[in-house]
């Protein structure tokens, strides 16, 4: 063959590999994405699963703080009912699971409260020890939800960028979406001594 | 006109310096010095002189025995400030940043003290969360720690805190196929690697003499003569016979020597040994935490 059709047999192939690890990179980054998620979501599922001991032992102190009770297990089987496939980041149900989350947060914060108006509650050993793991919870959501933005950041860097973004476009990966925090969502329920 | 300038800008200088001593640092992530990686045996970063040396000698004794039984790699830092950084985010910032904990394992623990913000926290790597739960480690910063430190006695709430730590962990199975570290291992490894070392140089001192001793007699050195004959020369270089006499028998012995036209020192001589491993100060090795990984657990608290 001649020397030409060697030389863009060549060429050919560096764009071919040059595609395939470009493909590749923007899977593995996908995943990171994914498996982000899932840890944000097993953050926020730890504490919904604080609030039933919770409640029970603010109960036992408080009983009459009805609303809250309410409020609370109310907030909770909604959040439960938001689900996000990992295939299924947009903004809307990001937004949607941002939303259910920040309702949840804001009725523990109410909850927690009431330790401030009844001495003894806030005396007793349980209530610190689930005191003590919610805070844990909330540092854990917050890392978690740090950790999935910057993955996702990671990603959608791959996606915008020329000439990955070639790649990217040819083969339907679109920009992620953040995890936004929505107003006042942000207030977690912490409660100083 | 010149003196009054000179005296002003002493002045100014001296009263920022004076101004400036009083700030104390702030630390990042990056700037909290690691002093696992200098030396093995220490775990507590302590620039601003918080705890005293007995403290930090104690604690660190207790953190490698934990280190060397494979329990747990922890880290302990004080200082006085970090900015206006949250204690919470730096400690996992901290924590991440220099991979405490083995890899794999995640059995890894940063303690943080703040004095200027009054806080102290307890990150925990993500394979410790079973055995120290946040809870638990609250119920340490509450009970044992912050009690001493309101009463601004940093070291005695240190040491405790630690040993209360210690003691949790060290009651927590050890895994069976995890077997202590045997102290013997470490010096029957040390003795090994001076030997070679000595034995390297043995060698080195044996090839110079064989080099300059008298092949005839055997006793005398051969020393360089100012005799030099030329043997053949090109454009790289010159080849040279240079006659080397003993100084005791007088037996002279021709060496070739090449001459490669740059000026400036030839090469050769002995063989001139790296830094190795000796270099850093009292013969200590470097240590270095393994690789962990924190999720922003643990427990915090505030005095």
């Amino acid at each position: 063959m001649k020397k030409k059709t060697w030389i863009l047999l060549a060429a050919l192939a560096v764009v071919v590999v040059w595609g395939v690890s470009t493909y590749n990179g923007l899977v593995t980054r996908g995943e990171r994405v994914d498996n982000a998620w899932s840890q944000v979501e097993n953050q926020y599922q730890r504490r919904l699963d604080l609030i039933p001991n919770l409640v029970n032992t603010v109960k036992g102190y408080a009983a009459h703080e009805q609303q809250t009770f309410e409020e609370v297990v109310a907030a909770r089987a909604k959040a439960t009912q938001v689900v996000v496939d990992a295939e299924n980041l947009t903004p809307e149900k990001l937004a949607e699971y941002s939303e259910a989350q920040g309702a949840v947060g804001a009725a523990l914060g109410r909850l927690m409260a009431i330790g401030e108006a009844y001495p003894e509650l806030k005396a007793s050993n349980n209530f610190m020890e689930l005191q003590a793991q919610l805070e844990g919870t909330e540092n854990r959501i917050a890392v978690a939800r740090k950790d999935f933005n910057e993955a996702v950041r990671a990603y959608n860097v791959k996606t915008k960028r020329f000439p990955a973004n070639l790649i990217a476009s040819m083969f339907g990966y679109e920009a992620k979406a953040y995890f936004e925090s929505k107003a006042g969502a942000e207030s977690a329920p912490t409660v100083e001594f | 006109m010149k003196q009054t300038l000179h005296l002003i800008v002493t002045t100014l200088f001296v009263l920022v310096c004076g101004t400036m001593h009083s700030v104390a640092k702030s630390y990042t992530p990056k700037t909290v010095p690691n002093v696992q990686v200098a030396d093995y045996r220490h775990f507590v970063s302590n620039p601003d002189g918080i705890l005293s040396s007995e403290a930090v000698y104690q604690i660190d004794t207790t953190l490698l025995r934990l280190k060397e039984a494979r329990i747990a790699e922890v880290a302990v830092v004080a200082v006085e400030s970090i900015g206006f950084a949250e204690p919470r985010e730096f400690a996992t910032e901290l924590f991440r940043h220099w991979g405490i904990g083995e890899k794999g394992r995640d059995n890894g623990l940063l303690v943080l003290l703040v004095v200027g913000q009054g806080a102290i926290e307890i990150e925990t790597g993500y394979g410790m969360e079973g055995t120290l739960p946040d809870a638990l480690c609250k119920r340490i910063i509450e009970r044992v720690m912050i009690p001493h430190f309101k009463a601004g006695d940093f070291n005695r709430g240190m040491t405790e805190g630690v040993g209360a730590i210690a003691s949790i962990l060290s009651t927590s199975e050890v895994p069976e196929d995890l077997v202590p570290k045997d102290d013997d291992d470490d010096l029957i490894g040390l003795a090994i690697f001076i030997g070679t070392g000595v034995l390297f140089f043995v060698l080195i001192a044996v090839l110079l003499r064989m080099y300059s001793r008298c092949p005839k007699c055997k006793k005398g050195t051969l020393t360089r003569t100012a005799d030099r004959l030329e043997v053949s020369k090109n454009s790289f270089q010159t080849v040279y016979k240079v006659a080397f006499k003993c100084n005791k028998c007088g037996h002279i012995v021709w060496r070739n020597e090449v001459d490669d036209h740059s000026n400036g020192g030839r090469g050769g001589g002995p063989i001139i040994l790296g830094g190795g491993g000796f270099g850093r100060g009292g013969g200590s090795f470097g240590g270095g935490f393994g690789g962990g990984f924190s999720g922003g657990g643990g427990a915090g608290g505030r005095f």
